[in-house]
């Protein structure tokens, strides 16, 4: 009788060791917990158990409170870099946009004839690229620096042709004010692109600077494959085993 | 330390399963395959040397004694 009782405590003992140390047990926790209300050496086995358990977690070493310092020098992504995003996703829409209605804009009539219609359409073929360009840049800003040549080449050509045509009385007001959309764009784009251009990677922790002074180590590298018998692989205990008698 | 003395006074293959999951914190199927064994033979061991170190320190005053 006291036999079995002493076999039924060891398993429910394995059960709340294994508890202790978060793995799953050999008996539903249910049956444990039932158990363990009605069997008082079990209750103080588990107590002491976790007591020494509690002794042999390391003392983790004093280390100051960085937090402030750390946060200080690394700023959160604020919501700033949000707004030009945002802005420079809008105006990629509204670029888009126009480039879009140019398409679906009747010709003129006398366009019709002098092969202007293609050239409307190749210009409005740029205007929609150049949308999704803005449109791309808000999404990935990173890609904003590669667009400033193509975006500041189009901008200064267009506006030396722009300055030309209004003084020759070519061009209508509503015209231009549509490369204005062009110009906020390229202003938009310059400032994603400087706000994402320096996000300083961080910089690796040197591991071996962390050296403990731990008593346990980690087998050597070297070592012989798992399966060899682990004991010798603490260099805290002899390889044999003495006894004094 | 008693501990330590206690410790290395374990049957070896409750040691190393106690060692492994206790002193260097590896998870019971972790430790099972560095022992070559099934983790329920982990999971008696460590309880095994739990029991054993319990009744030892029982036996034992908490001061430190002389170990022959």
């Amino acid at each position: 009788m006291s036999d079995y009782l002493l076999v039924d405590c060891a398993l429910f003992r394995e059960s709340l060791s294994a508890a202790m140390d978060g793995e799953a047990g050999p008996l539903p926790e249910a049956e444990v917990d039932r158990h363990l209300r009605g069997c008082g050496a079990c209750q103080a086995w588990q107590d002491q158990a976790q007591r020494l358990r509690r002794s042999m977690v390391r003392q983790a070493p004093e280390v100051p409170d960085l937090t402030a310092a750390i946060l200080e020098r690394a700023p959160l992504p604020s919501r700033e870099k949000w707004a030009a995003r945002v802005a420079l996703g809008l105006v990629g829409l509204a670029q888009s946009g126009l480039g879009f209605a140019e398409f679906l804009l009747p010709a003129d009539a006398h366009a019709a004839h002098t092969g202007a219609i293609h050239l409307s359409n190749e210009s409005a073929a740029w205007n929609l690229a150049l949308g999704i360009g803005l449109l791309w840049a808000a999404l990935r800003p990173r890609a904003a620096g590669a667009q400033l040549p193509l975006f500041a080449g189009f901008a200064l050509v267009l506006g030396v042709a722009s300055v030309i045509d209004v003084s020759g009385g070519q061009v209508g007001a509503g015209r231009l004010l549509t490369h204005g959309l062009l110009l906020v764009g390229l202003v938009l784009l310059v400032v994603v692109h400087r706000e994402h251009r320096r996000t300083p990677a961080p910089a690796p922790l040197n591991a071996d600077a962390l050296g403990t002074d731990d008593e346990v180590r980690l087998p050597e590298q070297d070592a012989p494959a798992p399966i060899a018998p682990v004991r010798s692989r603490f260099p805290r205990r002899p390889a044999s085993r003495h006894r004094a008698a | 330390m008693v501990l330590d003395q206690l410790v290395h006074a374990l049957d070896p293959e409750r040691r190393d399963a106690f060692v492994l999951t206790q002193a260097l914190g590896l998870s019971y199927a972790d430790a099972a395959e560095v022992c070559g064994c099934p983790v329920g033979t982990i999971r008696s061991r460590v309880a095994r040397a739990r029991d054993d170190l319990l009744t030892a320190m029982a036996d034992a005053p908490p001061r430190r004694t002389a170990v022959g």
